[in-house]
């Protein structure tokens, strides 16, 4: 019985294994000369489990293109929630029982936070260099994707001219057009979402406008969500006609699939979440681990993301939306949140608790 | 030889006692009944013999082997007093064939399947229920599911059986016929039995010793005839058979004799009880009241208010001052004043403690 | 003073491995609500400041109010139709009888998660009935958003619990009760109301009871339903506590957790003692033949069944419509045509991501093996405490309670970190023993009850009978007792399916890659909003519980 409850999941790894061939990878100039050890080391392995929140439908192209350059690996992927990571990777380090090597996670104060507490292994990646500046902290964690938080609406139900161009246009239409929009309108509950309460934070810090858009929206009778999927579910079925903050990487792949949808990125101002990776100290394998977060910075890993709806981080990953393409598509004014020690603010107590309780008053909660 | 002793069991459920100390004996190819009123303890009684209950207090030896000694706190579980229990409610086990049912005892005892085969057949044979052992119990009517339970009381031979009113759940007909059946099969398999009633007669006609409990106390006990002709107790005397009840004073003569006196009567009669007190009590069975036509020795002047036919007898309800009284005869009697006789050794006399 | 040979051995190491099982994670809770941060934390220090947090909350104070309304509210709509439809079912000549009572019970045996979902796609703002009245009246005249309409859809789906309990007690009601009131000249109506509810009316303050207990556990309805709009009650402002302070505030959780319990404890007490009571009154009738029935006549059948039809299309025939049509689209809502949007694609991602499909392997691994499992461990504990009258025993009734009165969700992250940091226990982690154990736990008040009471229907004489017949205890077990009760097992095997079926939090921190569950996926499918797989998954979680639902009818076992 036992036997048949186990994980199945190593499955998938002894049928790539079966398939291996010693093929000589081939790796970039850039690399270090000794790749090839790491390489070895990492199939002696076998395996890397990875926490992240990514859905599995784009976490499988990334994880079926890594299997196919090094079949020897299995991906062992773990669909959790931001805090769950967290509480898995703090629990696990604790009890001296680590279990992830990879965390792949979108909330980036927890991933720095865990960087800080000493809990990621340190790794300077051979991609590093490819990467910009704002994508890398400590040479611990890494950004691998940009998706901006843009306008989602229906464009059956919100008639051309008033889509807005940007935030503050939004501002101002919630407030002109309460026929269209009054009660339906829709955001993130930064209550609930780390995702949502990174993106607001950052909007917040740069945006004077935040705080009037903030009351606008509660004056609509905005409702909230702690998901950019509700958040689409309510804006195709008309329950909501417009959402903002959505995330862009997700969003662009709906409104492609789903006519009804249309997305605005702000051409004042885009920022831009991300998914931040690190290796945790003690993982039980360190140099799949390595493998792995290297293959997601690297070109090939890059373009299978983007492929799958997550945008490249770097500029120079051609045929896939990118850092350089969505830039263009916000007009220039892209601002993607910086991997940086700031974010530690948003874990701070008082801090939150100020910032929700002046939201709450402009969401007359 | 004695098969079974039961030394001055004490039992309490929660603060209520049940059990103040019962001691009696029973003896191999004899039935002993456990006699009384519901709430009596004589079921609980049977049940700490057989281990289903623990009493606080008191031994129990079944066959030489002790099996409970509250001193030493030792006991042994139901399953190794190696006894035998008929329910009341049978509590044959639906799920097993009567064979079945009747085999377990001997199952659990180790004996070899074809001699198990051979004794239950013999069992169920002797019980008249031989074509019956492929059914199940709830295919069976009450008096063979009754036979049933007692085949498997028995068939493994056990040192002392027990059972707990086994006739309460047939029609008054099989119950007859079950006593005697009952009782004679206890004596040719010369067994120890203990039998709990609330039945008088069946008690009477079943047993060798007479057991009365009440209130978790025995009050007497001996053969049924001393019992019935012999109660040395007062409510002994009122529990067993139909009596009358007269209050008065009671006065002892110079001889010692004994009577009891009431504003216009007395009769003399026997102390059953070594009495003291002087407000005393007379239970007189109804059919030792005789009608009389005049004054004479032990009579007292009575009115018949009313004659009740019932058969095989008339009923005369005859009224002593503000007392009630019965008594039996063969015509009906008109209305009016007249007199009835008791023999002398037929008033018994006891302390009358309610009223004092 | 005991006999020997009573399989006390037995008992108290049943007793104590089960108070192990149930304490250590109950334990953990309350030492970790009395620290200052998560208990693995090397700086984490006793303190009272968890307590102080939430007493000094103004969200508490809302959520426990909120809660507090929820509860008497749903018990005000539940108990009233639950006694009526228990009335019309067992004690009058309502038409139908075979079919109805069967699906009577279904709203009982849907996770609260899956119905909430399919309330929001049928007649949420953009649902497709809602859509439907808009088209014709040219509004939408109701919100399913808020506390009005958690009441109104927790009572209706509570109703199967009042039911059930009341309907058990009328069943054993001798009907000359009612006949004799009906040779006075007395109505239908005033037999109901004069003669027969009061006759059960032990059973209808149990239900009550129990129905406000239920709603202060909800977590799924109001989840769905009330925190859209803001509107929090105990178990969600709990989970809300997870993601508040950004870093998981386990003292928080924790505290909440232990504040729970200290309400809900004395309530599950109650309602013991009371469901004790209400058992000896209505067994006071019991023998007698089936009760006569009382006839409705044309207008009262019209006017019965339209309202057993009317309950049932809101709360079983509009939610699971939701769930199946949102499963079988790609888009839905206003101005599309569901029609041209139908696909199968939602079902096919079932089978394309690894982890769903082996969430429905689990799933069923779980409800048909685990249910066996735990069915045998119930019946070992329940053996345990059979016939047992001493202080174990009566320990081991309130340890039962304990799991029951904490959220499925906080029980599940304590067995995580018991799984975690319990050396012999971290190489089951990642099996779906370490779920299964939680499941054991947290399904124990209500399997433990299911058996006991199959196991009291065996008459104590029988087994009297075995033990003075020269049996041992454990072999009047095996022999006497388990063999009589096994047509009961099988029927409490179905029902214990059930709830694993529809079981949702618990896995939510316990599950890892291997050992996913539909339930849990669920939830954390929620997360990241992908409602179109949620739908899929739900379908089929709905299809397996009918599946067991028939299961456990075909052995005629209710739920007590």
């Amino acid at each position: 019985m036992l036997n048949f409850l186990k994980t199945n999941c190593a499955a998938m790894a002894f049928a790539a294994l079966s398939a291996t061939s010693a093929l000589a990878q081939a790796t970039p100039a850039t690399y270090p000369a000794g790749y090839a050890d790491l390489v070895a080391a990492a199939k002696k392995e076998g395996k890397v489990v990875v926490y992240s929140p990514t859905d599995s439908e784009q976490a499988n192209a990334l994880i079926n293109a890594f299997q196919k350059k090094y079949p020897g690996v299995a991906v062992d992927y773990n669909d959790l929630s931001n805090t769950a990571i967290y509480n898995r990777v703090v629990s696990e380090f604790a009890a001296r029982q680590v279990g992830g090597d990879v965390v792949w996670s979108v909330g980036l104060d927890l991933q720095v936070r865990l960087v800080e507490d000493g809990m990621a292994e340190r790794y300077a990646s051979p991609e590093a260099s490819n990467l910009p500046g704002f994508a890398k902290y400590k040479d611990s964690a890494y950004l691998t994707s940009i998706e901006p938080g843009v306008i989602l609406y229906n464009k059956r139900l919100v008639p051309a001219a008033l889509v807005p161009k940007n935030l503050a246009d939004l501002t101002r239409l919630l407030k002109e057009h309460k026929d269209v929009f009054q009660g339906k309108v829709a955001s993130w509950d930064p209550e609930k979402s780390g995702q949502g309460y990174v993106a607001m934070q950052d909007d917040m810090r740069h945006n004077p406008g935040f705080w009037p858009l903030m009351a606008a929206f509660g004056e609509a009778g905005g409702k909230i969500y702690s998901n950019s999927g509700q958040m689409r579910e309510k804006v195709v079925s008309g329950e909501e006609v417009i959402a903002f903050y959505v995330n862009g990487a997700y969003a662009a792949g709906w409104a492609k699939a789903n006519p009804t949808l249309g997305i605005v990125y702000s051409d004042d101002r885009t920022s831009a979440v991300s998914r931040a990776a690190l290796i945790t100290k003690n993982a039980p394998h360190p140099n799949a681990a390595k493998l792995l977060i290297d293959f997601m910075l690297s070109q090939e890993g890059q373009k299978a993301m983007g492929g799958a709806g997550l945008p490249s981080v770097r500029s120079d990953v051609e045929g896939v939306p990118n850092f350089k393409s969505l830039n263009e598509l916000a007009n220039g004014k892209l601002q993607p949140i910086a991997l940086d020690a700031t974010l530690l603010d948003n874990l701070d107590k008082t801090k939150r608790a100020d910032f929700f309780s002046r939201w709450k008053q402009a969401m007359r909660r | 030889m004695t098969d079974l002793r039961v030394e001055n069991i004490e039992l309490s459920l929660g603060a209520v006692p049940v059990l103040k100390g019962a001691t009696f004996e029973g003896r191999r190819g004899e039935v002993v009944a456990l006699l009384g009123a519901s709430g009596s303890g004589k079921t609980t009684l049977l049940r700490s013999i057989a281990g289903l209950e623990h009493p606080s207090q008191g031994k129990i030896v079944i066959g030489g082997k002790t099996v409970l000694d509250a001193e030493r706190r030792f006991s042994l579980p139901p399953e190794q007093r190696d006894i035998g229990l008929v329910f009341q409610s049978y509590a044959l086990w639906p799920h097993r064939t009567v064979a079945e049912n009747v085999a377990f005892g001997l199952k659990l005892r180790g004996v070899a399947p074809a001699e198990i085969g051979r004794r239950v057949a013999d069992m169920l044979q002797r019980l008249g229920l031989g074509h019956l052992g492929e059914r199940y119990p709830f295919q069976l009517s009450g008096g063979q599911q009754q036979r049933v339970a007692i085949c498997r009381a028995l068939v493994y031979e056990p040192r002392a059986i027990l059972l707990d009113e086994p006739l309460s759940n047939l029609d008054a007909k099989l119950r007859d016929e079950a006593r005697y059946f009952i009782r004679k099969l206890i004596l040719d398999l010369e067994l120890c039995a203990v039998i709990v009633t609330h039945d008088q007669s069946e008690a009477l006609a079943m047993s060798d010793s007479v057991i009365l409990l009440k209130d978790g106390t025995i009050l007497q006990e001996g053969t049924p005839i001393e019992i019935y002709e012999n109660p040395r107790d007062r409510y002994v005397a009122e529990f067993l058979g139909s009596n009358n009840v007269l209050h008065g004073e009671a006065r002892t003569g110079v001889n010692g004799a004994i009577s009891i006196h009431g504003i216009d009567w007395q009769l003399a009669g026997r102390a059953q009880d070594g009495m003291s007190a002087k407000a005393a009590v007379a239970v007189i069975r109804v059919d030792k009241v005789q009608i009389v036509d005049g004054p004479g020795q032990n009579r007292i002047p009575v009115t018949v208010e009313d004659s009740i036919y019932l058969g095989q007898h008339w009923e005369y309800r005859l009224a002593l001052g503000g007392a009630q009284l019965r008594a039996f005869g063969s015509r009906s009697i008109a209305p009016g004043p007249i007199w009835c006789e008791v023999p002398a050794d037929s008033v018994w006399i006891f302390a009358d403690r309610h009223s004092a | 003073m005991r006999a020997v040979g009573d399989a006390l051995i037995f008992r108290r190491t049943t007793i104590g491995l089960l108070g192990l099982l149930v304490l250590s994670p109950v334990g953990l809770i309350i030492y970790q609500s009395f620290l200052d941060g998560p208990f693995f934390f090397p700086t984490a220090g006793f303190s009272l400041s968890a307590f102080a947090y939430v007493f000094s909350d103004p969200d508490f104070y809302r959520a426990l109010w909120t809660t507090l309304v929820f509860a008497i509210g749903l018990v005000a709509i539940a108990v009233p139709l639950g006694a009526a439809l228990a009335f019309l079912l067992t004690r009058t000549d309502i038409k139908g009888r075979a079919w109805i009572e069967p699906v009577v019970l279904v709203p009982m045996f849907l996770s609260a998660l899956v119905l909430g979902f399919g309330y929001t796609v049928s007649v949420g703002p953009s649902g497709f009935v809602s859509l439907a009245v808009q088209d014709v009246i040219g509004f939408v005249p109701w919100n399913i958003y808020g506390l009005p309409s958690l009441i109104v859809i927790g009572g209706l789906s509570h109703v199967p619990y009042v039911y059930l309990y009341v309907s058990s007690g009328m069943r054993n009601l001798p009907a000359d009760l009612e006949e004799a009131a009906r040779t006075m000249g007395a109505g239908l109506p005033r037999i109901a109301m004069e003669v027969t509810l009061p006759l059960v009316l032990p059973a209808l303050v149990y239900s009550a009871a129990l129905n406000f207990l239920l709603a202060f556990e909800s977590f799924g309805l109001p989840l769905v339903l009330a925190d859209p709009s803001g509107v929090l009650v105990l178990t969600t402002y709990l989970y809300k506590l997870t993601t508040l302070l950004g870093v998981p505030s386990y003292h928080l959780m924790a505290a909440v957790a232990v504040l729970l319990l200290i309400i809900t404890l004395p309530l599950v007490a109650i309602q013991r003692r009371l469901l004790d009571r209400s058992r000896r009154y209505a067994t006071v009738g019991g023998k007698g033949g089936r009760p006569t029935r009382v006839k409705l006549g044309t207008a009262g059948q019209i006017a019965a069944l339209s309202l057993i039809g009317l309950w049932l299309l809101v709360s079983v025939i509009l939610p699971i419509s939701g769930i199946a049509v949102r499963a079988f689209v790609d888009s839905w809502g206003q101005g599309v045509d569901l029609l041209e949007h139908l696909t199968l694609a939602n079902f096919q991602q079932l089978f394309k991501i690894s982890s769903l499909s082996r969430g429905l392997v689990n799933t069923a691994l779980i409800a048909v093996f685990g249910g066996a499992i735990a069915v045998t461990v119930y019946l070992v504990v329940a053996l345990a405490g059979h016939r047992n009258t001493s202080l174990a025993a009566v320990a081991l009734d309130y340890m039962v309670l304990l799991p029951r009165a904490l959220p499925g969700l906080v029980i599940g992250l304590a067995f995580f970190w018991l799984f975690l940091f319990v050396p012999f226990l971290s190489p089951l982690r990642a099996t779906l023993v370490s779920l299964l154990i939680a499941y054991v736990v947290v399904g124990l008040s209500y399997g433990l009850r299911l058996i006991q009471s199959t196991l009291l229907q065996v008459s104590p004489e029988l087994e009297e009978a075995a033990r003075t017949s020269g049996a041992s205890v454990r072999r009047t077990w095996t022999e006497i007792v388990i063999p009589i009760v096994r047509p009961g097992l099988f029927g409490a095997w179905a029902m214990i399916m059930i709830i694993f079926l529809r079981e949702y939090a618990t896995g939510v921190y316990l599950m890892t890659s291997g050992t996913e569950v539909i339930g849990s996926l669920i939830v954390s499918l929620l997360a990241s909003g992908d409602l179109a797989t949620i739908a899929a998954l739900s379908l089929i979680s709905v299809a397996f519980t009918a599946l067991g639902l028939a299961v456990a009818f075909r052995f005629g076992a209710y739920a007590k």
